[in-house]
C-alpha cells in the first residue's frame, strides 16, 4: 500500500502575480514618443431590438411576433473607445514572478512536508523551470492577455522591460497562439529571467509590459466586465471595470492568458482549441468544459498526490504540468473525513 | 530613543476587505500585524535573530473597495469573482468574497538591532516586502523603506515621523468609547458598538413652524467596527487535521471593537497608533491593541 498524501490543510500562493491591466489610447506612429490617454468609460443607454430565440407560437403569429418586436428593448450599458484622434490601444501591466514553488504556505501533513520539498526541488534541478518559463514568456510576446482586443488588430507591439536597461520588442503577430515552437533571442531573454526567479536564483522578478495593438480610428476596445451579482434597482445591466476612472482589465484575467500554456492535457489533438489555461481540472469557461477529468487520471490532484510523495509520473509533460498549476496556487487540502 | 522602520507607500490589490465577521472596509488589524510578524519570522531565519518588531501603525493612502452601487440603488453590492469550473464542467457557486486595493504605509518598531546590520536589516526589508501578501493582497510596488530614531521628548522628532504617514488616515483603537458606553449607559457590547455607528436624524422646530432635519451621530470622527482579536472558547487542545500540529489548538470567535480613523496630524502620542499583540491568558483573550489602550486598561 502506497502512503497516502495526508495533508488536509494545503496552499500554494501564486507565483505569477500579474497586476491589472490599464487600457490608454495613443497613434500607431508616435507610440513611443508620444503620452497616452487613460481610456474612460463610456455610459451608453440604447434602444435594442427584439431578436432573442422566441416561442413557436409567437413566431408563427405575425401580429403576436410584430406586437413583440415593436417593444423597446431599452438598455443601459458600460462601454469603451479609443478617441476619435486615437488608432492605437495600450495596455499595461506589470508581472511579479516569484520563487518558493518548493514551500507550501500552510501545510499539516507530516508526510507530505517530508516528501514534497525533495520532489520540488529535483524538478527545479532538473528542468530549471524552463520549459514551462518559455511558455509564460511566450504568452507575454504574443499578446494573449489583450483577449478580444487582439481580434483584428492589425499590428501588435509588445515592449517589456525587465528591469534592465534595454526594454524587448516583440511584434506579437510572429508568435502563434496555438504552439509554442517560436524561439528568438529575445523571448530566450525573457525565458531565463522568468525560470530564474521561479526556481529561486533571483529574489524577486518585476517586470513590466506594455502592449500596442492597432485597431483602429475610435474602435472599440475591451476592458473587463464586473461580476456584481445583485445589484439593486439600477438599471445598468453591463458594468465595466475601471480603476480611478482608468478602462481596466482584471489581474485574474491577465493571469489567465498568462498561464494558457496547458498543451498536455488528453484530448489536445482532437478539441484543436490549442492551449488551455492551467487549471486542477482543465477548466474552459467559455466552452463549459472540463478537459482533465478524474475519470481519465489526468486531473491535478491525481498526478499530484503521486508526484508529491515521490513516485514517478508518465512523463516529463505531466510534471510540467503539476508544476504549473502549483506556480498558478490554490488550496489543494483533502477532505479529512475518510 | 524609539526605533521606527517604516514601509512606506506598499500598493496593494485584491486584499481581503473583511474589518470584522460582520462588517466590510478596511482590513482587519490582525491582519496587518500578522504580516509584521511574518516580516520579523523572515529576519529571524536570515540572520538577524534578535530584531523584534514590536508595534505597528498602519496610514492608509488610498483605498478602493470592490463594491458596486449603481444610480438609484439603495445598497452597494459587492463585486465577485468567478471560480474555477468543475471536474464535469459545470459552473460552481458563487462566493461572495469581499476585496479592496489599497496603498499603506506602516510605521513598525523596532528592537534588538545592532547598528552594524543596518544595512542588511534595510535591504532584507526591502527584498521580502514585494514577496509577501498582506491581508491576503498581493503587493505592486512600495518604496525603499527608511529607518528612523525617534527621541519621544522632541515634538520636532514626533511630527518628522508624522509627517511620513501623510496624506492618510490611520486607524486607531477607540475602545475607550465602548467602555463608556458600556459603563456609564450600562449597554451591552453589541448595543454599545452600534449606538455608535447608528446615524440618528433629528427634526427640530423654530419658532415659526419651520423645521429642519440634522443627522448626526453620538460622537464627532470616522468610527469603524474592527476585528481585534480572538476569544478563546473552547480548552486548549489538539484538533483533528489541525493546521499546525506542533501547537495547541483552539476554537475561538472574533473580538470587535470600535476604531477610529483619524489624520496623522491629529495624533499627539506615538502610544495611539501603535499597535501591539498582547495575551490574557486569564481570560483567553488573544488581542491586538494599541499602546495607549494598554495603558488606560493598566497592564
Amino acid at each position: 500500500m502506497a502512503i497516502k498524501n495526508d495533508a488536509t490543510v494545503l496552499a500554494f500562493e501564486k507565483k505569477l502575480v500579474p497586476s491589472d491591466g490599464y487600457l490608454y489610447g495613443t497613434n500607431w506612429n508616435e507610440r513611443s514618443t508620444s503620452n497616452s490617454m487613460p481610456l474612460k468609460l463610456i455610459e451608453k443607454s440604447v434602444r435594442g431590438t427584439i431578436s432573442n430565440r422566441l416561442k413557436p407560437a409567437v413566431q408563427n403569429d405575425p401580429l403576436k411576433l410584430n406586437a413583440e418586436v415593436e417593444k423597446p428593448n431599452l438598455q443601459k450599458v458600460d462601454a469603451c473607445a479609443l478617441g476619435e484622434g486615437q488608432d492605437t490601444l495600450r495596455l499595461s501591466f506589470t508581472l511579479k514572478v516569484l520563487g518558493g514553488v518548493d514551500k507550501p504556505s500552510a501545510s499539516n501533513g507530516p508526510n507530505f512536508n517530508e516528501s514534497y520539498p525533495k520532489v520540488a526541488q529535483a524538478y527545479i534541478e532538473q528542468e530549471g523551470f524552463n520549459e514551462l518559463a518559455k511558455r509564460y514568456a511566450s504568452n507575454i510576446a504574443n499578446g494573449r492577455y489583450l483577449w478580444r482586443n487582439r481580434v483584428g488588430a492589425e499590428k501588435i507591439e509588445v515592449i517589456v522591460n525587465t528591469g534592465d536597461d534595454t526594454p524587448l520588442t516583440f511584434d506579437a503577430k510572429q508568435f502563434s497562439l496555438r504552439n509554442f515552437d517560436s524561439s528568438n533571442p529575445e523571448l530566450q531573454t525573457l525565458t531565463n529571467k522568468i525560470a530564474d526567479a521561479l526556481s529561486g536564483k533571483l529574489a524577486y522578478l518585476l517586470i513590466t509590459v506594455d502592449a500596442y495593438a492597432l485597431v483602429g480610428k475610435a474602435q472599440e476596445v475591451y476592458p473587463s466586465e464586473e461580476l456584481v451579482l445583485d445589484k439593486g434597482k439600477g438599471d445598468k445591466s453591463k458594468i465595466l471595470y475601471h480603476v480611478n476612472d482608468v478602462a481596466a482589465m482584471h489581474s485574474q484575467k491577465i493571469g489567465n492568458a498568462l498561464r494558457t500554456i496547458d498543451t498536455w492535457y488528453p484530448d489536445f489533438d482532437e478539441a484543436e482549441i490549442g492551449p488551455i489555461a492551467i487549471e486542477p481540472y482543465g477548466a474552459v469557461t467559455n466552452l463549459g468544459k472540463a478537459f482533465r477529468t478524474p475519470k481519465e487520471k489526468a486531473d491535478f490532484y491525481t498526478l499530484f498526490d503521486r508526484f508529491a510523495l515521490g513516485e514517478k509520473l508518465a512523463d516529463k509533460n505531466q510534471e510540467h504540468y503539476v508544476m504549473a498549476v502549483l506556480v498558478r496556487g490554490g488550496v489543494f487540502g483533502q477532505s479529512g473525513k475518510d | 530613543m524609539r526605533r521606527f522602520l517604516l514601509l512606506p507607500h506598499i500598493k496593494i490589490h485584491n486584499a481581503n476587505a473583511m474589518s470584522s465577521p460582520y462588517t466590510i472596509g478596511f482590513p482587519a488589524m490582525t491582519a496587518w500585524l500578522g504580516a509584521v510578524h511574518a516580516l520579523q519570522r523572515h529576519l529571524h531565519q536570515h540572520g538577524l535573530r534578535d530584531v523584534q518588531l514590536t508595534g505597528v501603525a498602519v496610514s492608509c493612502h488610498q483605498f478602493d473597495l470592490q463594491t458596486y452601487k449603481g444610480s438609484g440603488d439603495f445598497v452597494h453590492s459587492i463585486v465577485g469573482t468567478a471560480n474555477p469550473l468543475d471536474k464535469d464542467g459545470s459552473r460552481p457557486a458563487f462566493i461572495e468574497e469581499a476585496r479592496c486595493h489599497l496603498e499603506v504605509s506602516l510605521l513598525v518598531e523596532y528592537q534588538g538591532l545592532d547598528s552594524d546590520d543596518l544595512d542588511q536589516f534595510n535591504n532584507e526589508v526591502n527584498t521580502q516586502l514585494l514577496r509577501m501578501k498582506f491581508a491576503g493582497g498581493d503587493v505592486l510596488s512600495a518604496k525603499p523603506v527608511e529607518t528612523l530614531a525617534v527621541d519621544e521628548d522632541n515634538d520636532q522628532d514626533i511630527k518628522k515621523v508624522i509627517t511620513k504617514l501623510m496624506l492618510g488616515h490611520v486607524l486607531i483603537e477607540r475602545r475607550d468609547l465602548m467602555m463608556q458606553t458600556m459603563q456609564e449607559e450600562g449597554k451591552d457590547a453589541l448595543d454599545a458598538l452600534l449606538d455608535h455607528l447608528k446615524v440618528m436624524h433629528r427634526a427640530s422646530q423654530d419658532d415659526d413652524g419651520k423645521v429642519t432635519w440634522t443627522s448626526a451621530r453620538k460622537t464627532t470622527g470616522w468610527l469603524v467596527p474592527i476585528a481585534t482579536g480572538f476569544q478563546g472558547i473552547s480548552e486548549l487542545g489538539t484538533a483533528k487535521h489541525q493546521r499546525d500540529t506542533q501547537t495547541p489548538h483552539r476554537f475561538a470567535e472574533s473580538v470587535v471593537t470600535l476604531g477610529e480613523f483619524v489624520m496623522p496630524y491629529r495624533i499627539k502620542a506615538l502610544d495611539d497608533m501603535l499597535w501591539q499583540y498582547r495575551v490574557d491568558a486569564e481570560q483567553n483573550l488573544y488581542l491586538c491593541q494599541t499602546l495607549t489602550t494598554s495603558n488606560i486598561l493598566g497592564d
